[in-house]
Order: C-alpha cells, then structure tokens, then sequence
C-alpha cells in the first residue's frame, strides 16, 4: 500500500493538487491535501460523509477557492490560468443546479456553445441514447426526476471530449442500466488514453471494478492511497477485501 | 441565435430562459405592455406633473433616495451575480460570465423607464421643460452614484463557500431528543435576520438618511435618526426573515402532520420577543432622556409594531401552509392541517 502521491511530470499528469488547505470561514475542511491524477486514469476519492470529498472537487473545478494551495489541470494553474485550465476539464454539477427552465436539448446546447464545439460529440449523444435520455430531451429540466437530471449533468460534463472529467457522486440516482452503460463508457474513455477521471463515490464495486487507483479523504486529510495492483490483489483475496481494508484504515486514522 | 451570444454562456441561458417563461406563460407580454399603458396614462394626470414639479424644486431627497435604492441594488446584484460564478451550472465552463453586461441589464432598463416616465408628463404639459430636465438629470445622477456605491461597498468575491453560514446556537435544550419541539423553527427566522442585517448592510443603509439629513441638523438628533433608522430596519428584517422562513419551512415540512397554530407559534415567536426587546430599549432610552410624550408613543408604536408582526407571520404561514398543500382549503386556520 502506498500513501504517497506518485511523481508524475507535467506531460503526464492531468490533475496535480499540491498542499491545498480550504475551510468554511473558520472551519478546516481540507487540510494539506496533495493528489495527483495521471492522464489515462481513474482515480475514485472515497471518504465518510463530510470528509471533504466535495470540496475538493469544487476546488479543482474552481467552484471554490482554497485557503491556499495549488491545483494544476494538465499543466494549467487554476489560479493562474483559470480558462486554459477549465477548457481541459468537464464537471458534472449537481442535478439540483440546473435550470429549471431550459429544456435538455438547450442546455447541451449552451454548453457546447460555449465551449465552441461546431456540433455535439456521437459519443456524447450514443451515451444519451443508452441512458434512454433522448425522449426527455426536449421537455424541461424543471420536470425531470433526480435521475434524468443526473444523466444531464453527466452529459453535460463529457461534452467536448475532456481531458479530465470530475464527477461528485454521479452514479447517484442513476437506473443500474444507465449506471452500467457509463462506467463501461468512462473505463472505454480512460482506456484509450482520451481522458483521466476523478470520481467521489460511496460505492465500492466502482472502486474495485473500474478505478485504477483510490484515495481515502478522511477529516480533510488525504489518508491512504491504494494502487490498481493494491485494488486487484485485495479483491482476488476476498469477496470483502477491500471493504475491510477500507474499514481498518479509517479505524486506524480514528484512532490516532 | 447570434454567435456572439451562443459564446456567452450566462447570457445565451438567460435569453433562452425568457423565452421559455414565455412561451409557458403566454399572457406575460400582453399584460405588461397593458401595465404600461395604464401607467402612462396615469403619468399623464396633471397631479403626477404636479408632484414631480414639487420633486424637482428639492432635488436632493429624489436623489438620495434613488441612489440609495439604487446602491443597495446593486449590492444584491453583484453579490448574487459574483455566486453564479461559484455556484451555477455554467461555473465549470471557460467562457465569458459577462458580468458587465449582467449588472447593467437590469439599471439600464430602470432608468430608460424613468426617463419615459418623466418624459410623458412633459410631453403632456402638466410638468415644465426646466423641471423635467433637473429630474432626468437628478435621476441619471442617482444611478450612477448608486451604481458606483454598491458595487465599491460589496466585496463578495467568488471566494469561500456558496451562500455558507455557520450558525451557533449557544444553548442547545438538553432534552432535545428525548422531547423534540417546534422550536428550533424560531432559530431560522432569527438567523435569516443576522444575515440580512450584517453591520456592514445596515451601515450603508444608515449612511444614506444620514445624507439626506437636511443641512444644520444638530449631531445629537442626527444620532437619534440614525439609531431610529436602524431600530426600523431591524424590525422589519425581523418580519421579512420570518415570513421568508414561513414559505420555506412549510415546503420542508409538507410531509408531516404538523398544524397551523403549532406551526406558526414556533415559527414567529422569537421574532415577535426580539420585536418587544428592540421596542422595549427604544421605549426606556427615549423616556430615560425625558422626551415629552415618549412613553405613550413608544408603547402605542410598540404594540401597533407587535400587533402587525403577528398579524403577519400568522396571514404568511397560512398561506405558506396553503401554498404546500398543508391546510385545506376550507379547512381553515384550525387546522385541516393533517393531509
């Protein structure tokens, strides 16, 4: 097992998170957190609720400044480059964030618009057609269920081929068809080197099956890191393995 | 649509936004161009003419007054638009927040309506060419210095966490869990208060009728218009916060049982001893520096105060409840509150 964040160069890394502190006014919530996203990887940020996870998504899609610190999409300082940087990464926003008043067709829209792409990617619109998304299509977003809306988002999100794709709990709400169908596409993604994936999740399958690396966020702390081997070994050994290694390790950090 | 504005994420929304709520609601381009019609025609009454005259002759109170609305507007503005850049669905995307464009969308359009609406009794006769010139140029003034204030005066960058507030009660009941009460409701309407009455709101607010003093108004009674001026608005943000609370909590609470009276008890209570402990301070230091008729005004004003709080908390929670679907519609205010 390993705690320490791989050494990566810039041609290699999507995503670099060097010592980022954020806190609510006076309140810590992430403490020194160093994190780094290799190009063609999935990353799954695993944690207790309230353990920071979505803060420092919000951080790395500059929804949130940190305290201090540094994030760096594909070699692009966040602080410093906020557009070169965002133009490299897609974020599924919360389902509850989208406008009421647009329908879906409009919002895909908006979004390729403004990220100047001439038309709306196949695969993008394949994905809409396994998510069964395409008859809701032109209804409004303010009539959707948690569901259509979080198909949405991720839709929204993976428009224009991203070079790193952020989701903070995307699975949620999902049908287990449509669930099914974007795990086979994010891995497909991944796998031909088309882009990284930082993912917070609860679910440990998703860890198990399809990331190549996890980190657990506890208390604001980065507090272990298992690689893929890690992942693969813990899960031939028992059908419980990992959920147990998780377990002991967040035991451990409680108890020191 | 334009390419320019397809590349402007936040502009391109709204403009489809608008013309979705059109297209829901038909009625809404009709009926406002209908409610321009009647205003122009009331602006065209010699009595409008008359009072923008009087206006005119005592320029400095329309112009304190504007661009003090104007300033506090601007405030709001900047700050909610400052937040979508933190918290829309379109932050994550590279692309211009035309941030400009959307602070001065909606002060552009009030000054143009201003202007015509000077401009008619003009036009009519009723108001003289010198007066409405004084007046466009007192109202183009106030906006642009209260254009100018508020957004010096507000600093909510896109810094921190969204639309964030720690709040600490300080005496958590001991035996919350073994008896759970409705009180805790009276908490939300009273921290809704403590936000939208942060000193640095207030002071600017202060700050304004302290400008429209007249000039010689001795320091002693300045200080005491502007203590007055402060009670009011914290009586009134009282009553703002708990009937803004009174909607949102009904919503949340749709799926209970819960009735009206309980409901509303818990909801305003705090508000209503918080209004009596403000008034009642007011009442003491007033007769304390022996001011003819101070107490009977003071408790007369006092209890008008407390008797209209009430009064509206209860007709807001009614209709908050009414509105969620949790008093009948015949049920009345006894309670048809079980659904």
């Amino acid at each position: 097992m390993s705690t320490e964040t791989q050494a990566l160069g810039p041609e290699t890394e999507a995503l670099r998170v060097e010592h980022l502190h954020a806190s609510y006014e006076k309140h810590a919530v992430l403490i020194d957190v160093n994190l780094t996203v290799a190009r063609g990887e999935w990353v799954a940020l695993l944690g207790p609720n309230a353990s920071g996870k979505s803060t420092l998504l919000h951080c790395v899609a500059g929804m949130m400044a940190p305290k201090s610190g540094r994030v760096t999409i594909c070699g692009h300082s966040l602080r410093d480059d906020p557009r070169g940087a965002k133009a490299k990464f897609g974020f599924a926003c919360a389902p509850e964030r989208l406008p009421a008043l647009l329908t879906g067709r409009q919002c895909l829209e908006i979004y390729a618009a403004a990220k100047g792409l001439p038309s709306i990617d196949a695969d993008v619109l394949r994905l809409a057609e396994s998510f069964q998304y395409l008859p809701m299509l032109d209804r409004f977003v303010g009539a959707y269920s948690l569901g259509t809306r979080q198909k949405l988002a991720v839709l929204l999100a993976l428009l224009g081929e991203p070079q790193l794709i952020v989701l903070d709990e995307a699975f949620n709400g999902l049908d287990p068809a449509s669930s099914l169908a974007l795990k086979h596409h994010l891995r497909a993604r991944v796998s031909e080197g088309k882009c990284s994936v930082l993912l917070a999740t609860h679910a440990l399958d998703i860890v198990e099956r399809y990331a190549d690396r996890a980190a657990l966020l506890l208390n604001g702390r980065i507090a272990h890191e298992w690689r893929k081997e890690e992942l693969t070994a813990m899960r031939a050994q028992s059908e419980e393995g990992f959920e147990a290694a998780l377990a002991a390790v967040a035991a451990e950090a409680e108890a020191r | 649509m334009p390419r320019w504005l397809q590349a402007r994420p936040f502009l391109f929304a709204g403009v489809l936004s608008w013309s979705n709520f059109q297209r829901q609601h038909r009625a809404v381009l009709p009926a406002l161009a209908v409610l321009l019609l009647i205003s122009s025609g009331l602006l065209a009454l010699p009595v409008v003419g008359h009072l923008l005259e009087i206006a005119a002759q005592f320029p400095v109170t329309p112009f304190v007054l504007l661009a003090a609305g104007c300033a506090v507007a601007t405030a709001h503005r900047k700050t909610s638009v400052y937040r979508t850049l933190v918290d829309s669905w379109l932050a994550p995307l590279a692309a211009p927040a035309s941030i400009f464009v959307r602070m001065a969308l909606v002060p552009v359009l009030q000054l143009i309506l201003l202007m015509l609406a000077i401009s008619i009794p003009a036009v009519v006769g009723s108001l003289s060419l010198k007066a409405a010139i004084t007046l466009w140029l007192v109202v183009g003034a106030a906006y642009g210095a209260g254009c100018f204030v508020g957004w010096m005066v507000s600093h909510d960058k896109s810094a921190g966490a969204p639309a964030f507030h720690y709040v600490t009660v300080r005496k958590p009941r001991a035996c919350w869990a073994q008896a759970p009460r409705l009180e805790p409701l009276s908490y939300w309407a009273m921290g809704q208060t403590r936000v939208s009455t942060k000193p640095k709101v207030t002071a600017g607010a202060v700050l304004f009728v302290l400008l429209a003093l007249p000039m010689g108004t001795g320091g002693g009674k300045a200080i005491a218009i502007a203590a007055g001026a402060w009670v009011v608005l914290h009586l009134a943000a009282l009553d703002v916060s708990a009937i803004r609370v009174a909607f949102s909590a009904a919503r949340w609470l749709t799926p209970t049982t819960v009735r009206y009276l309980p409901f509303t008890v818990a909801l305003g209570y705090r508000t209503v001893v918080a209004q009596l402990w403000a008034c009642g301070w007011v009442v003491f230091l007033t007769c304390g520096v022996a001011l003819t008729g101070a107490l009977r005004i003071g408790l007369i004003s006092t209890a008008e105060c407390l008797i209209s709080s009430c009064g509206a908390i209860g007709v807001a929670s009614w209709l908050a409840m009414r509105s969620a679907g949790m008093v009948g519609k015949r049920g009345g205010m006894d309670g048809g509150g079980v659904r």
